[in-house]
């Protein structure tokens, strides 16, 4: 199942004009390029740079079943990296795409969120708001000067997500580029967020009038969505 | 490991007074870092710190219920979204982080969420070397809204009959219900010793230091400035020892 085909296809065409723009730059996963998991909380005055939060941000977990989607341990950074940069802060997108043998849409959900929501840097506060994909980190002084990176962030979120059985491949994306980019990625979030609240709307309901649903139009536009309700459907009555 | 001191005891015996005391004393040492919850719906911490609220804890409680009738949301997702607020809500002065607790809950069973906002709350102050709670009068609140156990439970009172009365029956409650490692009294606005013995021999409460009346803090009370810039007084120095840094 491909249920985020657009948002993805949306997302390939926008790093191929941050490639085009020169902005984007990438690399490949490999064991060195991690960073120790711990969690910690960095207060204002030990933050040394800020990521999203009230620079803004989005957050996206996107998988698919279809092969040659996902570009295997790619780590790919359109914009600056914490080391490139002297701001402060900087807007801040954070992107998970997983290809895999996903038996549960709902469940496969929950154990992508749980693999980022359960990764915590040293040195480095992170906070999300799925609902309204939001991400905010704070990265302390002293990380940075130990040489946290976006591409050693991205390299510990490949780690987590290989140790998924579900999960075949993995890739990561960010962009710091700047607002503008955000609203360039705009769309794909929306899209995004209304898929998982088909989902969630889906298996945390039970409510098969379609007809008087909100998200009957995501439905319509998204293939794989009715055939989950349907499965569900049946196994309910079933059950 | 996190330290978690409670302030209880009568409204208007200086539990606020002693929890900004002992804030201004935190300041001092940078390495600790301490979060300061002002869990008195008066509020009146935040006025003493001269620290602005940005939300308070009911807010989000007001936030979760709303989400949770408008939106489909996983447990998970609202999970992290409560701790995304909280770090959000918070006031951050050099090592001390402030959050306010707000009025309680209107009409209606928050259990469930005030469950999940507590763990939410523990879950933060498991990142702090002490947090420092500024009760209402009595302990039992504290344990339902904000956080499940303290390690001490200071009860403060003036010298009169009814604030160690109160004292007592906090005391009292706390023993059956809160875990806690100590617990005792913190005589405050002591004028002589012969007062704080005559109060100390009708109380049975484990006695844990005095504050004396003190005219710095009192002008600093009156005049609205910011416990934080308090200098070297009576009231500091007899703070210290019983904040054990």
């Amino acid at each position: 199942m491909n249920l985020f085909r657009e948002p993805i296809e949306h997302l390939r065409s926008y790093l191929a004009d941050a490639e085009n723009r020169n902005v984007l730059q990438c690399c490949s996963y490999n064991s060195f390029l991690t960073w120790p998991e711990e969690s910690s909380l960095v207060l204002q005055e030990n933050t040394a740079m800020e990521l999203g939060g009230s620079e803004g941000s989005l957050l996206m977990i996107l998988w698919t079943e279809q092969a040659g989607i996902v570009r295997p341990g790619r780590i790919s950074l359109a914009g600056p990296d914490l080391t490139e940069t002297d701001q402060a802060g900087l807007p801040f997108t954070q992107i998970i795409l997983a290809r895999g043998a996903f038996g549960d849409e709902y469940e496969t959900c929950q154990t992508l969120q749980d693999a980022l929501f359960d990764t915590r840097f040293r040195g480095v506060s992170t906070r999300f708001w799925p609902d309204r994909q939001k991400v905010w980190n704070r990265v302390s002084g002293e990380a940075l000067a130990e040489g946290f990176t976006l591409m050693r962030c991205g390299g510990t979120l490949l780690k987590k997500l290989q140790t998924l059985p579900s999960v075949e491949e993995a890739e990561v994306i960010f962009s710091t580029e700047s607002p503008h980019d955000q609203s360039l990625l705009a769309p794909a979030a929306q899209k995004t967020q209304d898929i998982m609240e088909a989902l969630l709307k889906i298996y945390e309901e039970i409510n098969f009038d379609c007809e008087s649903c909100e998200y009957k139009e995501v439905c319509a536009e998204v293939a794989g969505l009715k055939e989950i309700h349907r499965r569900l459907h049946e196994e309910r009555e079933q059950s | 490991m996190s330290k978690v001191i409670a302030i209880c005891g009568k409204g208007g015996v200086g539990k606020t007074t002693l929890a900004a005391l002992f804030t201004r004393l935190i300041i001092e040492k940078k390495e600790i870092r301490a979060l300061v919850i002002d869990a008195d719906p008066a509020g009146g911490l935040s006025l003493a710190l001269s620290l602005p609220i940005k939300s308070t804890v009911n807010d989000l409680r007001k936030e979760i219920v709303a989400t949770a009738r408008n939106k489909n949301s996983g447990v998970r997702s609202l999970a992290a979204a409560v701790d995304y607020r909280l770090l959000e809500s918070l006031t951050e002065h050099r090592n001390i982080a402030f959050l306010a607790v707000g009025r309680p809950e209107e009409e209606g069973c928050y259990c469930q969420v005030n469950a999940f906002l507590r763990r939410s709350i523990e879950y933060l102050s498991e990142k702090f070397d002490l947090t420092i709670i500024d009760a209402e009068a009595g302990v039992e609140q504290v344990n339902r809204r904000v956080i499940s156990s303290v390690d001490r439970l200071l009860l403060v009172s003036d010298l009169s009959r009814k604030g160690l009365r109160v004292a007592e029956t906090v005391y009292r409650v706390a023993a059956t219900s809160v875990n806690f490692k100590e617990a005792g009294l913190i005589l405050n606005r002591v004028r002589s010793e012969e007062a704080l013995s005559t109060a100390l021999t009708s109380t049975g409460l484990p006695h844990l230091g005095s504050l004396p009346e003190d005219d710095t803090v009192y002008s600093f009370d009156a005049s609205g400035k910011s416990f934080l810039e308090l200098p070297d007084c009576p009231s500091l120095q007899a703070a210290r020892p019983i904040l054990q840094l």
